[in-house]
């Protein structure tokens, strides 16, 4: 039977089987490592090597012009006495946390409705990815005015003879994030509907029927056959979902520059801001840190919850 | 039955009210590009489309046509290096016998989980060091080195879908073992190659931090650098050429999707192995 593997993300969705050419010698060897020496080259240079340095430089104190001067772990003490340090991380964990669950319920749920309707199920999927083709600044563009203080939804609010309801939703405290995590979902839905498809079309119908033989409902086929065999398209949904949410930076960005106040700021605009503008490039490489352990944490929880429930055919 | 049938029609509406509202920021983004400055805030205002005005504003004002050419040319460059480099790294790392390079599988899978944030100023330093930043071959490196990690993975799980019969008498009948990759192996994974440059390239045709952080004071700049220069020096007395610019730079993309889209879907599972 065919068992479906997104063979591109880790090592856990993917075992590894030894080829079964046997190349002996060293000259094969060598033959082997000119094959993989151009990759691996630039993976040391261009990720591995700042990533150890980033390591030294986030227990310096360090202009990026001057010699680094060691400080040891004060960066890091500096960043959790840091009041926008937490805000920030509670905002990139709400973007996290909502992108996962309604985004991916969302993809997953209109994936489901998409695989029945047939003809139009071209069409509807078009119009579902078309946000994730567009560009973060091209989506902020249009959804400012969207969102806008005259714009979009409030003229239809006004309209309506709720102008009371009218606000400035991207100036505002409480509706910040809700705003900027509905861009998200837009932006992001398409994907995991299409993964999800690929994952629906790739479960053997011969399970629906021999379940609907045994008299199963069709709540009783989504936990039993479509959602356990739907596995592997989850993990790497929320996967590639999280790691990216998790890094959140273009969207607030450009639209609110983490503002009202520190309201939507994130992890990535925090380190940016202090490279970039403040040049305290130790502080930020710590808060790079910092943000590296999240990101790597979050991933292996949700690796450990999504791959125990997978199941083989 | 007759509830059944409800319930599905429930569902189609649904699916189709989410559709419309899923369109609407495009179509208020198509119109936007028509109106003039009085009326850019009306949503209910129809504009004269045959009103060209923001776009020729734009033209004039932007320099739309060199970003755009470097723009295609990283995205040209990038995914040309990521094919031919990632396919010989992940044929090897799918194929060979030997642990050191089949461990590089986990080498790079760890690779993945590094925030770009965090590399953000070591590598900086490496591009001031070298003389390379603010170059363009500087930020094509880049993504190369970061976009190969995950593509040879790709190509190291597409691999094992591919039987090693056909190498087996390749050798057989002589072939050396780049011969045999040129020859069979890469023209078999390119399905594999249409995955990644249909799934890969809006990262690279939109990615905003990279030219912002290490092609930020070049003369000609990507377009969405172009896009965020243009916003800074237009949007406080007039957004109507911004949202031409937008435009034009998204239509290339939105078109490579739909003549690609199939691709995209039947990449994900074109990997499927007999397990």
């Amino acid at each position: 039977m065919q068992r479906q593997t997104y063979m591109l993300l880790h090592p856990l969705l993917y075992n590894l089987r030894a080829g079964a050419v046997v190349h002996k010698g060293i000259k094969n060897f060598l033959v082997e490592i000119l094959f993989v020496a151009p990759t691996l080259l630039l993976f040391l240079i261009f990720v591995i090597w700042p990533f150890i340095g980033s390591l030294y430089y986030s227990m310096t104190q360090w202009d990026g012009f001057s010699q680094p001067v060691f400080i040891g772990f004060d960066n890091f003490t500096r960043l959790f006495y840091e009041e926008s340090f937490w805000i920030a991380l509670k905002n990139t964990l709400i973007f996290a946390l909502t992108g996962l669950v309604i985004g991916n319920g969302l993809s997953l749920l209109l994936a489901l409705a998409l695989n029945r309707t047939g003809k139009m199920q071209k069409v509807l999927r078009t119009i579902f990815y078309l946000p994730g083709v567009v560009s973060f600044i091209t989506m902020s563009i249009v959804w400012t005015l969207i969102y806008h203080y005259n714009g979009s939804i409030n003229q239809v609010l006004r309209s309506l003879g709720l102008g009371s309801l009218a606000s400035e939703w991207l100036g505002n405290y409480d509706t910040v994030i809700p705003a900027l995590v509905v861009i998200m979902i837009w932006g992001g839905v398409g994907f995991g509907i299409i993964v999800f498809l690929a994952g629906l079309n790739s479960i053997p119908s011969e399970l629906y029927e021999a379940a609907q033989i045994d008299g199963a409902g069709p709540v009783a086929k989504f936990k039993y056959i479509t959602f356990p065999l739907l596995m592997p398209s989850i993990t790497l949904v929320t996967f590639l979902g999280l790691s990216s949410t998790l890094r959140v930076f273009d969207l607030p960005f450009i639209m609110t520059n983490g503002g009202p106040g520190d309201a939507s700021n994130t992890l990535a605009m925090i380190i940016y801001r202090q490279a970039f503008t403040y040049y305290n490039y130790g502080y930020a490489t710590a808060g790079g840190i910092v943000l590296f352990l999240f990101v790597a944490i979050v991933s292996l929880l949700q690796m450990r919850a999504t791959r125990s429930r997978e199941v083989q055919v | 039955m007759r509830s059944a049938l409800a319930g599905k029609l429930a569902v189609q509406l649904i699916t189709y009210i989410l559709a419309f509202l899923f369109l609407i920021p495009f179509v208020l983004f198509f119109l936007n590009t028509f109106k003039d400055k009085d009326h850019l805030f009306e949503i209910f205002y129809m504009p004269n489309l045959l009103n060209w005005d923001n776009y020729i504003r734009m033209f004039q004002n932007s320099n739309f046509f060199a970003s755009i050419g470097l723009t295609i040319t990283i995205c040209f460059f990038t995914l040309l290096f990521i094919v031919v480099l990632s396919s010989m790294a992940g044929y090897m790392i799918g194929r060979s016998r030997r642990k050191p390079i089949r461990m590089i599988y986990y080498l790079f899978a760890g690779g993945i989980i590094i925030p770009t944030q965090m590399s953000m100023i070591p590598v900086y330093k490496i591009g001031v060091a070298t003389h390379l930043i603010n170059t363009m071959p500087f930020l094509i490196i880049l993504y190369v080195a970061g976009g190969s990690v995950f593509a040879s993975l790709f190509y190291a799980g597409f691999i094992k879908s591919i039987p090693e019969a056909l190498e087996e008498s390749a050798f057989i009948d002589g072939c050396g073992r780049f011969e045999t990759f040129v020859k069979i192996i890469f023209p078999l994974m390119a399905p594999a190659s249409a995955t990644i440059v249909t799934t890969t390239i809006y990262w690279y045709w939109n990615d905003f931090s990279g030219p912002l952080i290490y092609l930020n004071s070049s003369e000609v700049s990507t377009l969405m650098m172009t896009i965020y220069k243009f916003m800074g020096t237009n949007n406080t007395v007039d957004w109507g050429p911004v949202y031409a610019l937008c435009m034009v730079s998204a239509l290339p993309m939105i078109l490579f999707f739909l003549f690609t889209q199939n691709f995209l879907l039947k990449g994900l599972v074109v990997g499927s192995v007999k397990g």
